[in-house]
């Protein structure tokens, strides 16, 4: 598929053209901005010239209208400075309200993909990415099109100005000025190209150097290796700025090239005005209008290349962007469906199998298992046996490959998404606290609990003690992904989060992982108690409390190997044995 | 949450304390920077040349009805100012980036020395995410203000003058306009500004509040999903993304009005110089040019010249950010360069003959933030050479701390360690570490091959010896399935590896460097089954003769262990062997018989 240069700003054309009037006035006034600058500059030059010849008799100078160009360049002074600020408001304005939507239509087209569709983009450091590019998106208006609108815009009105005077003149004008504004910029830009990567490069090997001193900094000092991690940072130093100090040149060297263009554009018009006006053809107090015209016209070019190498981090920035939303989801709910489900549920898998690409190995193959309504089920393995890829399937985040899911007797492709959010709940490995509220991070599970539900909700966690001892109690915000709460904490928190939410079926997914023993027992304890009476599916490779489950799945490399009580797999099953001997 | 909820007291200090920093730092790049305002000076030269000669031209042209082919002198020292400008502002730019990359690049080194010599103990506390954002962005940051503002701090100074210089030996009255009108402009944008100080940076904090709200959302995308909620959150993005842009604009609006101020008097001084030239041509007016009449020349001279007079301020005002960025990385770096150094300071003493290491350590006592935080209070432990010493606690016993004492990375506030009957304070601290194993938690590989990593243990260390550890510590049972084998590259944080292989990765790098003393933190934790049978194995087979402390909770460590040391809030309260402790049904036995449900054996 081949894209125009902007081609690739194409899916976000939407969230610019709602904004459309906002952002030509913007650019409006920056263009008279510009205009009343030129006004200001070739008037009072004209105005001195005509005076000064006018001066050199009584009689002309006093016969002089004075009256008119002193008022207007007073005029243009002011019209200059208001629509300068006009300028910046509208463009500003304009550009948060199109930021505002952007965001907003990016996160509509990745909602239905997340999580499965975004399992690439997980990592902290891509979406950091995803977030920096729509705002390099958002910028494209203020920092690119406007300036490079008012640019062509200008050209075209000095043109007509210097056409008046001579065509020759604005000819030669108009060339140079597109030479500056658009080769310079340009051939700036693409120089720019290579070096700004070679430069990100070398930032990322930087990162990479000073985060490996800082997390392995015992292990530089105990092998003394500190000269030789210093002399390395000095080293990606040295290139990095070698590549700054490239792009400093490529700057300097388009500041010349502009200071050049614009410096010729007057001295030409001065050589070919003064022919005009000793052959009588023009009026010697043109001379000075055209040349401070011209002068005043190339100050909009002055920051064009900067604008330029913008729009082509932009498209990189945009391109990013098209891709991920471009992506299937894996999943899609029907959102007609109505079912009824029951209050409570079993949880049935029928010969289920699935993988993550055709060409990759089954993550689970022909796994049948029952959980009859309120029973509780672990499902136990070593990682990479499928625990993960289970939880997956139950909340419907992928479809099996074959096989079928039910819940309370209904397939779990024929219910609609609420209904399925209804029905089943999971606690997660790694939750997710939002930075907001400890009251806002529970109330998510249920917009319209009470104090008494909330609290009812900690005490079942076993966190009411913490968080009233949080100095807003409830109204404490808990920071960027909960840093106020410890891991064993944010964890009950979760569980919290799963009591109010009060769904007949559980998903446990290694609750426990990570937290230290005594932390660990407590929450054990705490997701027992919760749970009691409801549908569970425990998935954990931390053998504790089985005893208190109802039955043991053991998963090996995506099958279910063996299936009973605790007790019996004790007995039976010596690998079992073996783990949870090693949990003593 | 209010924008930029700033300024007290105790921050104004800050401020004042980040400012003298940043201004002290010029000497690093003090060459560079008054090349960078002699270039600038020069350029500012070049432009008044340029408009003399145009203005002589025209003068020519029009007012004496000379030809244009008489003029060719004066075309060519036009073109030639045209040239040195044009040449001038590229040297200026590559100056005034050397300006500042002096100052960043030296600055860098040294936070990076200051680090290093804090040692461990220090970036344990600190979030990585932080520090590599000072090293890095914040560093960067400081580029502009060497570079940009502080040059145009004299230039608008230096460039007003010499035009105002030039121009009152035509015209008092036309160089009293400007310079009347100069001093207004900054009181004027310290009047509006004093609300709204910097637009850019209050822009951009908006701009970050809003991607920081967008990036939580995006990170609980999967939570928000499982709770139903995922649809709801786009009206949510829309509602305070509306929010931030009213705000915003509030403050934007009324920042704004300073750079319109400026705009203003610029243009309004040039309207009336031009209006004053006129009127005086036409007579209106006779004062201002001590008695004499101007010709055009000098007329146009000083209408090209008023837009230069007040360019430099506009410049400076656009420059502004920078200082603002500056000043918030200074606060940052400042404070990790003027923090104490918390490690051995160490003395000379090396113990040559020893056959074993011995260490004890008497009565320790340390405490974090000040005092405010103890850690220890008062442990004693002994190590001997072949005995293997456990060491179990709950989180916040002091565990860690205590092995950083051992390490040398911090100092105990009272009580001492002696290696061998000698204070580990007057041993030679390069001494120390090459008697230390050490393998923690978490282990980091580093950038480079397999082998670069192994060979970190000991750098002259020839291919038998590495392979022989890398054998031995199960490296090799990995990596001779990788095509490139030992010379595999890892990357930050072993990319590539499992855990358990990266955990192998620090053992056999343990292994080649040979010392006597090994210390391990939990070293198994977050490994599974297979991989923790491995690393178990590689271990054991290397503890003999050496002096060993394992840090636990895992009881099939302690199941192996010589002798056992319980830690509690900073003080080791019970020892002796695993029979002994289960016999005295103490504080050992709560902790190793507390989790309910656990299988019996």
């Amino acid at each position: 598929m081949t894209r125009g240069p902007l081609g690739d700003f194409r899916p976000f054309a939407g969230a610019f053209a709602r904004h459309l009037q906002r952002l030509a006035l913007g650019t409006l006034a920056g263009l008279a901005a510009a205009a009343a600058g030129i006004g200001l500059m070739s008037v009072s030059g004209w105005f001195i010239s005509a005076a000064a010849a006018a001066g050199l008799a009584p009689a002309t100078a006093y016969l002089f209208n004075f009256f008119m160009p002193s008022i207007g360049v007073r005029i243009f002074a002011i019209l200059r400075t208001a629509a300068r600020y006009a300028e910046r408001v509208l463009t500003h304005d304009a550009t948060l309200r199109v930021l505002a939507d952007l965001r907003v239509w990016f996160y509509r087209r990745i909602e239905p993909l997340a999580p499965a569709g975004l399992w690439r983009f997980r990592s902290g450091d891509m979406l950091n990415r995803i977030v920096a590019d729509i705002e390099a998106l958002d910028n494209l208006y203020l920092r690119a099109f406007s300036p490079a609108a008012v640019a062509l815009l200008i050209s075209i009105l000095a043109f007509l100005l210097l056409a008046a005077v001579d065509m020759r003149i604005a000819a030669t004008f108009w060339v140079l000025f597109m030479l500056a504004g658009g080769g310079v910029s340009f051939a700036a830009a693409k120089m720019a190209g290579p070096t700004g990567r070679r430069i990100a490069i070398r930032m990322a090997e930087l990162r990479i150097r000073s985060v490996e001193g800082l997390q392995g900094l015992a292990e530089i000092i105990l092998f003394e290796a500190t000269g030789l991690h210093h002399d390395r940072i000095r080293s990606t130093q040295t290139a990095l700025v070698a590549g700054q100090r490239r792009m400093a040149r490529i700057r300097g060297m388009s500041a010349a090239a502009m200071h050049l263009l614009s410096g010729a554009a007057v001295l030409v018009a001065l050589y070919l005005g003064g022919g005009l006006v000793a052959s009588g053809r023009q009026s010697g107090d043109t001379l000075a209008l055209t040349a401070l015209a011209i002068g005043a016209a190339f100050e909009c070019v002055f920051g064009l290349p900067a604008a330029f190498q913008f729009l082509s981090r932009t498209r990189m920035a945009g391109s990013r962007l098209v891709e991920i939303v471009e992506c299937e989801p894996a999943v899609r709910f029907d959102p007609a469906s109505v079912t009824a489900l029951p209050d409570r549920c079993a949880v049935d898998l029928n010969h289920v199998s699935f993988r993550y690409g055709p060409e990759l190995p089954w993550a689970l193959e022909n796994v049948s298992l029952a959980v009859p309504a309120g029973r509780r089920l672990a499902v136990v393995g070593e990682s990479g046996a499928g625990k993960s890829t289970l939880i997956n399937l139950l909340v419907r985040f992928f479809d099996p490959v074959t096989g079928q899911i039910r819940i309370g007797g209904a397939d779990l492709r024929h219910l609609s998404e609420p209904d399925l959010r209804r029905t089943v709940v999971v606690v997660s490995q790694q939750p997710h606290l939002f930075s907001a509220t400890a009251r806002e991070n529970l109330l998510m599970a249920r917009p319209d609990a009470d104090d008494a539900a909330l609290r009812h909700a900690l005490a079942a966690a076993r966190l009411a003690d913490v968080v009233d001892r949080l100095p807003d109690g409830l109204d404490t915000w808990i920071g960027e992904a909960g840093r106020l709460l410890s891991a064993g904490q944010a964890r009950r928190l979760a569980v919290a989060r799963a009591v109010l939410r009060d769904a007949p079926v559980w998903v446990l997914d290694e609750p426990t992982e990570g937290l230290d023993r005594r932390t660990e027992a407590d929450l054990v304890e705490s997701l027992l108690d919760a749970t009691a009476g409801r549908t569970v599916i425990w998935i954990t490779h931390r053998l504790i409390g089985m005893d208190r489950l109802d039955e043991v799945a053991v998963m090996e490399n995506g099958r279910v190997a063996d299936m009973g009580a605790h007790g019996e797999l004790l007995v039976r099953n010596p690998r079992y044995a073996s783990w949870c001997a090693r949990m003593r | 949450m209010a924008i930029g909820i700033v300024n007290d007291f105790d921050m104004a200090v800050d401020t004042l304390r980040s400012r003298r920093w940043l201004y002290a730092q010029t000497r690093l790049a003090r060459g560079a920077m008054v090349c960078t305002v002699a270039l600038s000076w020069l350029a500012g030269l070049a432009v008044i040349a340029q408009a003399f000669f145009l203005s002589r031209i025209i003068q020519a042209l029009f007012i004496d009805a000379r030809p244009r082919a008489a003029l060719a002198g004066a075309f060519a020292s036009f073109a030639a100012a045209v040239l040195v400008r044009a040449a001038l502002s590229w040297l200026k730019e590559i100056s005034a980036f050397s300006a500042g990359e002096k100052v960043r690049s030296q600055v860098r080194l040294r936070l990076l020395e200051r680090i290093t010599a804090r040692g461990p103990a220090f970036t344990r506390g600190e979030r990585t995410g932080g520090l590599t954002s000072v090293c890095l962005e914040q560093i960067e940051g400081l580029q502009d203000f060497y570079a940009l503002y502080l040059p145009q701090l004299a230039l608008v100074v230096l460039l007003p003058l010499t035009i105002a210089a030039v121009v009152s030996p035509l015209s008092w009255a036309a160089a009293g306009l400007l310079l009347v009108t100069a001093p207004l402009i900054p009181l004027f944008t310290i009047l509006v500004g004093m609300g709204a100080e910097n637009i850019s940076q209050r822009h951009f904090q908006a701009l970050a509040r809003m991607s920081a709200h967008f990036l939580d959302v995006l990170q609980g995308l999967a939570t928000l999903k499982l709770f139903g909620r995922s649809r709801e959150e786009a009206e949510r993005i829309a509602r305070r993304s509306d929010d931030f842009r009213r705000r915003t604009m509030d403050v934007l609006r009324v920042a704004f009005v300073s750079s319109a101020v400026l705009e203003f008097f610029a243009s309004l001084s040039i309207a009336l110089t031009a209006v004053y030239l006129g009127m005086s041509y036409l007579g209106y007016f006779s004062f201002g040019t001590y008695g004499r009449s101007l010709n055009l020349a000098d007329g146009l001279f000083i209408l090209l010249l008023a837009p230069e007079f007040f360019l430099p301020l506009r410049d400076l005002g656009a420059h502004y950010h920078a200082r603002a960025q500056a000043l918030a990385a200074a606060d940052s770096i400042r404070i990790l360069m003027e923090a104490p150094i918390a490690g051995l300071r160490g003395g000379t003493t090396r113990i040559e003959d020893a056959r074993g290491i011995r260490i004890q350590c008497r009565s320790l006592h340390l405490a974090y933030d000040d005092g405010r935080r103890p850690a220890l209070k008062g442990a004693s432990l002994d190590l001997s050479p072949g005995r293997h010493t456990v060491l179990v606690g709950g989180s916040g016993a002091g565990k860690s701390t205590l092995l950083f004492v051992l390490l040398g990375f911090i100092r105990p506030d009272q009580g001492d360690v002696l290696v061998n009957g000698v204070p580990l304070n007057e041993i030679d601290p390069a001494w120390w570490r090459r008697q230390i194993g050490w393998i923690g938690q978490d282990p980091v590989l580093f950038h480079g091959t397999l082998r670069d990593n192994l060979r970190m243990g000991r750098p002259d260390a020839d291919e038998a010896e590495i392979t022989a550890a890398a054998r031995a510590a199960g490296v090799l049972s990995f990596a001779d399935r990788l095509p490139r084998g030992l010379d595999t590259p890892v990357g930050e944080k072993g990319v590539g590896l499992s855990r358990g292989e990266a955990q192998r990765v620090a053992v056999g790098r343990v292994f080649l460097k040979n010392a006597p003393v090994l210390l391990l933190d939990e070293p198994f934790s977050g490994l599974d089954a297979d991989a923790e049978r491995l690393v178990r194995g590689a271990i054991e087979s290397y503890r003999s003769g050496r002096t060993v402390l394992t840090v636990t909770h895992r009881l099939a460590d302690i199941h192996r262990a010589d002798r056992i040391e319980v830690l509690e809030d900073g003080r080791v309260i019970e020892s002796g062997g695993l029979d002994e402790l289960l016999a005295a049904g103490g504080p050992f036995q709560r902790l190793a018989g507390m989790h309910p449900g656990g299988a019996e054996p």
